[in-house]
């Protein structure tokens, strides 16, 4: 194990990647994503792998998924914007099951937006986002050191469901120096079975598009079922309840702290994985619950849809308020988030569902 | 006149000469051509799969032969398919080349 | 008993799904012919698009992947770039190669990434029904241009191959036509020098087909050659554009 060291977010996550076997890389420069790809530019070169800096984003995924079919270990990233464009070719990867991962470093926006940070891709990355029926697994690192732990496992997550893994890093994420620790070098895996090999003798497993319904709904349950990941804290005996993820989950942590110094039973859940939903974190919460607040950098609040529905299929024998604080293009403050808390609980804002 | 004359003759004469070699020719052809064909069909046979056929005639637009045409039945697939007069074929293989479904082979 | 002329198994195990008189048959035989010829039957991926190019998946056995329209040569880079040992193609229309993936097929030529490009042009969007593609001739009538194609309105069609050729460092360029015996046997040689260039590590290769759309372009297989004959190659001369170092 090395020691832990300053990095840069998009540095760190580049360097998990190829320490965790990547084969291929294809992008396309685009803020605040660039250093992702200026890393694996010279990394990949030296480790004796591929990298391509494609002419758009969707040459880029269409040469991932040219490498994944062949079994190998491919990535691409890229942000708001770029990853739209990714849409076409992650639905086709998503009609052949292949695995391979994608990292979206957000940033504010509709249309070209901004270069601010934000969380603002929801709703695209946890509902598929290209057409037909499918589910990417979305990875939330919230720290440097996760983002590094998390791309370092996400092609083992990908490979075991033959599943698209898309980590869902923010602008300030990837901007921003912490320490951590980088992981040694992962033993490379003994290429997959269903792989291209020229031969045109293995069976691939694409599958007939008749079976393919059944086939869908029976992987999405299984990932459902394992791969629910969260951190909570402090919902034991917690009345309103945080739910976020990434960079404002640090923040409601702090949040929860100042107003459990008053005496207030905050609690927090940060969903890891976004899809799957962790459904299961909220069956922790004791009987004490009234409520929760869904805390988000973006401008509409995106993931308060998946909490209702959730506390709906939970709570079942009561109706739970569900708030919504959208922290619009800048990261929610402590103070910010407290001032919520005394709102929802004091019947000052409505809840959303 | 005089001079007419011997033209004409001349002309005559090197047309019949033209039209004996053309002739000439065209019998060795023949002979050959009956030759190879008398060969190659101790050699070889050629194959036809009337279930690809999709009647669209390129073969018979391009057998050096004219010994392909089409059918009146159809096949599985609902196509007219073709036949080969099999005395004229000559297992030249251009049906093969032209053939843009794979009806015919010729084996050894 | 051996078969003196029988297309590859590769190729000619299924019924294929193309119309009567389509120059895909000739053209994707011609492809498993010499692929066995150089000894790599089970040495082949082939990236395919959308449009009748992608039923090559539906007949052609071996490692074939189909990706988004107009994609595949960025597909066939990343197959080519991890596994280079392997001959990697694309197998496209006019339509996916010229029009919607202009940008991947140039982009590959531009990179002189060592795969080939095979591009079948039959001047129109033929799974489509016929509509005016970038190939389709001045004056041609398709779906999307009933009167014929206006130049002025729609620029001038695109040669793709002088394109390549001319512009990029490229291994090798040839532009062949499969409407008789004679063309097809020097079509078959351009295929064999494109995918020798890329086993040879040479570079960069592309073939262009002109290929009868009877079908499409509302006439018989026979008169769809003659059409090929005295429309197609006029515009699109064929011939070797581009040869391969050392010839």
């Amino acid at each position: 194990m090395s020691t832990r060291k300053m990095m840069k977010g998009n540095i760190a996550v580049a360097e998990a990647a190829v320490r965790a076997g990547l084969d291929f890389y294809g992008g396309y420069p685009i803020t605040p994503q660039t250093e992702v790809l200026e890393h694996f530019s010279y990394r990949m070169a030296q480790e004796g792998r591929s990298f391509v800096q494609a002419e758009n984003e969707i040459a880029a995924i269409n040469m991932v998924i040219g490498a994944s079919v062949c079994g190998r270990r491919a990535m691409t990233s890229s942000s708001g914007p770029g990853m739209a464009l990714k849409q076409e070719g992650i639905s086709y990867a998503a009609r052949y099951s292949l695995p391979y991962v994608m990292l979206n470093v957000q940033r504010w926006g509709t249309g070209l937006g901004s270069l601010d940070t934000s969380q603002c891709d929801y709703w695209r990355e946890t509902r598929g986002g290209g057409n037909g029926d499918y589910n990417t697994i979305v990875l939330a690192p919230s720290t440097v050191q996760e983002l590094v732990d998390l791309m370092y496992e996400s092609f083992d997550i990908a490979e075991k469901y033959r599943n698209a893994v898309l980590i869902l890093s923010e602008a300030a994420l990837g901007q921003m120096m912490e320490p951590c620790i980088m992981p040694d070098y992962k033993k490379a895996p003994k290429l997959p079975e269903w792989r291209f090999d020229g031969t045109g003798k293995r069976d691939h497993g694409f599958g007939s598009q008749t079976d393919m319904t059944d086939t869908v709904r029976k992987k999405r349950e299984i990932m459902q079922k394992n791969e629910q990941r969260w951190e909570s804290y402090m919902t034991d005996d917690a009345e309103y309840i945080f739910v976020a993820f990434g960079l404002p989950s640090r923040v409601c942590r702090d949040a929860v702290g100042k107003l459990r110094a008053d005496g207030e039973k905050a609690g927090l859940i940060r969903p890891v994985t976004l899809w799957p939903f962790p459904v299961n974190a909220f069956k922790e919460p004791g009987s004490s619950i009234k409520g929760f607040i869904s805390v988000e950098s973006n401008d509409l609040g995106q993931m308060v849809e998946d909490v209702a529905l959730t506390s709906k299929l939970i709570f079942r024998d009561r109706a739970m308020p569900v708030y919504s604080y959208a922290s619009g293009r800048a990261l929610p403050s402590v103070r910010k988030v407290v001032e919520h808390y005394y709102a929802a609980k004091n019947g000052k804002i409505k809840e959303v569902f | 006149m005089y001079k007419k004359m011997l033209t004409d003759k001349i002309v005559h004469v090197y047309n019949l000469i033209v039209a004996c070699i053309l002739k000439i020719i065209r019998v060795l052809i023949q002979i050959r051509l009956v030759f190879v064909q008398e060969v190659l069909k101790g050699m070889g046979n050629l194959i036809i799969d009337r279930e690809r056929c999709k009647g669209c005639r390129f073969c018979i637009a391009a057998c050096p032969k004219e010994t392909i045409s089409m059918t009146d039945e159809f096949n599985k697939s609902g196509y007219n398919f073709i036949q080969v007069n099999r005395d004229s074929c000559i297992l030249c293989g251009i049906c093969y080349t032209v053939c843009p479904d794979g009806v015919f082979s010729i084996e050894e | 008993m051996a078969k003196l002329k029988k297309a590859p198994a590769v190729w000619g195990d299924t019924h294929h799904p193309f119309c009567a008189g389509c120059g895909h048959g000739i053209v994707t035989r011609l492809i498993a012919e010499v692929l066995e010829e150089l000894g790599q039957l089970d040495n082949f991926m082939f990236s395919l698009g959308v449009g009748c190019s992608c039923n090559l998946h539906h007949f052609f056995r071996g490692d074939k992947m189909q990706c988004a329209h107009g994609r595949p040569a960025a597909m066939a880079t990343g197959m080519k770039r991890v596994s280079p040992e392997s001959v990697v193609m694309t197998y496209q229309g006019d339509g996916d190669a010229a029009v919607i993936g202009i940008a991947e097929t140039l982009n590959a030529a531009y990179r002189n990434e060592k795969i080939t490009a095979f591009v079948i042009n039959n001047a129109l969007f033929g799974m489509t029904g016929g509509q005016m593609s970038w190939t389709t001739l001045p004056g041609m009538k398709t779906k999307t241009s009933v009167k014929g194609r206006d130049c002025s309105l729609t620029g001038d069609p695109i040669k793709l191959v002088e394109m390549i050729s001319s512009q990029f460092n490229v291994a090798y360029a040839a532009r062949g036509a499969v409407h008789t015996a004679k063309d097809i046997n020097r079509t078959r040689s351009y295929v064999k020098n494109a995918l020798e260039s890329q086993i040879k590590g040479e570079g960069y290769s592309i073939v262009e087909f002109l290929a009868p759309c009877p079908t499409n372009w509302g006439i018989s297989p026979i008169d769809s050659l003659k059409w090929v004959d005295e429309k197609m190659l006029p515009f699109y001369p064929t011939g070797e554009f581009k040869t391969r170092k050392g010839d």
